[in-house]
């Protein structure tokens, strides 16, 4: 089924050997989706505060793969060795919602890595699968902060801001009762930095906003009867432009969903996305975690593909061809080069101005990520 | 975690019902519109803390993409009551729905699987052939429960008996009024 390949190849000449290491500045967030096939793995690395850098797990499938990542980056100045490293390095560890192609590594890591986790999150949906019994098993034995939130939580880490996108609590509140698919207890994050958008001008002294932040939706397996929530909860506003509320600074409006980089839902599930939400969100690099051929769901659906192109480009009108993906901004775990070598696992490394290089780890779901294999993307 | 080595044992099932050869088998999703679901099987777990399914690591997991309607068929042919049809009682017709119910993400049943089954050698795309399916208890009532309290005893400490007892006592009261 479906024997061709769904996002275009990359042309080789458009990857180039690279020091990512290097390319990371001290204020910089990077983003990885590791290649772990049908699943989902993801690791913030958050700007530097006072030397050292802190980061946010969204869920483990391949637990010994995202370990061997944080070793090797342990081994570069981008991150402490965790013998040295402060008791929250890991942040915030959250499991967004009990299907195993999310959780299936998430008890093992825990276990291995609970001194240095400063709070864990899952939506609250409970699925009596094997994977499910254990992660609750090993919280049950650790002392790590657990809750269970709901759209509208807020958490401030150093320079960045998490916010809980979804699921709203009207979801929540009917997780136990038929009807409510499992993907939609998904928690979906919305990352912003630096959290704090004004600074102190030296000559006057009164505070100024800047102009702009980065920012970051991870949208895990949410589908669209928890993003039509979203889109309730979230609404998008436009600024009153009258005398007055400009000398009283009101209604300045908001975009709460416009973001940088958007984490695709549910693997480019057709079940996941839809046109309203890629426009709304307009995204300038869009990431899709699955495998080759499909697996054994079949993702990313064309449909859903289709509607992210044409929310990034909209060509419906004039009927145009879309333009490759690569310059759209799409970039897929399973994605290839035009020479045929698998692209693997991705990092983004944003500035706090939003600006952005995509750098490719030409790993296999099974192998490690070998940060000096890195070529950028440009 | 310290292994356990007794079998978990669901309430509704008759305990003269051996479920040590049997597999754990999970609705874990439902795809291509809902005409293909998602099975999850393990083998049969062992009984954890507070008669919990305890699932060790390591053991021999497995999925297989499953045509819905005809798996609902086969388990509802090979389905065991082994004491669901307590479940029933008061309502008539309750065990004859049970039996023969469409599927749900996250139902459950425990499956004696046929001794020669390979879940490797399963062909490419779901299955419509489950007659290595030979016997299948619905499970779906207790393992949901499990769970539910599973995530409860995970995040709260242990009751204290005169906490309990304030609480039956309460009960009690509340019944004989």
């Amino acid at each position: 089924m479906a024997p061709t390949p769904r996002i275009h190849d990359v042309p080789a000449e458009r990857l180039q050997a690279g020091d990512f290491v290097a390319d990371v500045g001290a204020n910089d967030l990077v983003h990885f989706i590791v290649n772990v096939g049908d699943g989902d793995t993801q690791l913030l690395l958050l700007p530097e505060e006072d030397g050292s850098r802190r980061a946010i797990v969204v869920d483990v499938v391949a637990g010994g793969k995202l370990e061997a990542l944080l070793t090797a980056l342990e081994a570069t100045p981008l991150l402490d060795d965790k013998s040295e490293a402060g008791e929250e390095q890991l942040a915030l560890v959250v499991a967004t919602h009990p299907h195993a192609d999310h959780i299936s590594g998430m008890a093992k890591f825990l276990e291995a890595n609970a001194a240095r986790i400063g709070a864990f999150w899952e939506p609250g949906y409970y699925m009596a699968t094997p994977t499910y019994f254990r992660m609750m098993d090993t919280i049950g034995e650790l002392d790590v902060p657990h809750s269970q939130p709901t759209s509208g939580t807020t958490r401030f880490i150093d320079q960045v801001m998490v916010t809980v996108l979804a699921p709203g609590i009207g979801l929540k509140n009917q997780y136990d009762s038929y009807g409510i698919d499992i993907n939609d207890s998904s928690i979906a994050l919305r990352i912003d930095f630096p959290a704090r958008r004004y600074y102190k001008r030296a000559q006057d002294r009164t505070y100024t906003q800047l102009p702009k932040g980065a920012s970051l939706i991870l949208g895990a397996d949410a589908q669209t009867a928890s993003w039509a929530q979203v889109m309730v909860d979230f609404p998008q506003l436009g600024k009153e432009r009258t005398a007055t509320a400009t000398a009283l600074r009101k209604a300045g409006g908001v975009r709460p969903l416009r973001a940088d980089v958007f984490k695709i839902p549910h693997h480019g599930s057709k079940h996941g996305l839809n046109l309203e939400l890629v426009e709304k969100i307009a995204p300038k690099i869009s990431l899709v975690s699955s495998v080759r051929e499909g697996g054994k769901y079949n993702f990313p659906h064309m449909v859903s593909l289709e509607a992210l192109r044409e929310g990034i480009e909209p060509k419906a009108q004039s009927g145009e061809e879309h333009s490759k993906d690569y310059d759209l901004g799409i970039h897929c775990t399973s994605g290839r080069d035009s020479e045929g070598e698998q692209l693997g696992s991705i990092a983004i490394v944003l500035s706090p101005s939003g600006t952005r290089t995509v750098w490719r780890f030409g790993d296999d779901p099974k192998k490690k990520i070998d940060l000096e294999d890195a070529r950028r993307f440009a | 975690m310290v292994p356990r080595e007794s079998t978990w044992q669901p309430a509704r099932v008759e305990a003269d019902v051996d479920l040590a050869d049997f597999h754990y088998a999970v609705v874990e999703e439902g795809m291509a519109d809902d005409d293909v679901v998602v099975l999850l099987i393990a083998p049969w777990p062992e009984a954890g803390a507070e008669e919990r399914p305890y699932f060790p690591y390591g053991i021999d997991e497995f999925v297989l993409a499953a045509e819905r309607e005809p798996l609902r068929q086969r388990l509802s042919e090979r389905r065991l009551d082994a004491g669901a049809e307590r479940l029933g009682e008061g309502a008539p017709g309750a065990l004859e729905e049970l039996r023969n119910r469409n599927l749900s993400v996250g139902d459950v049943f425990a499956l004696r699987l046929d001794p020669g089954f390979d879940p490797g050698a399963a062909p490419d795309g779901p299955l419509r052939e489950f007659d290595w399916i030979a016997d299948a208890i619905d499970v779906t009532a207790e393992a949901r429960e499990a769970a539910k309290w599973k995530m409860v005893e995970a995040l709260t400490p242990e009751l204290k008996d005169e906490v309990v007892e304030d609480l039956l006592g309460e009960v009690a009261e509340g019944e004989g009024a």
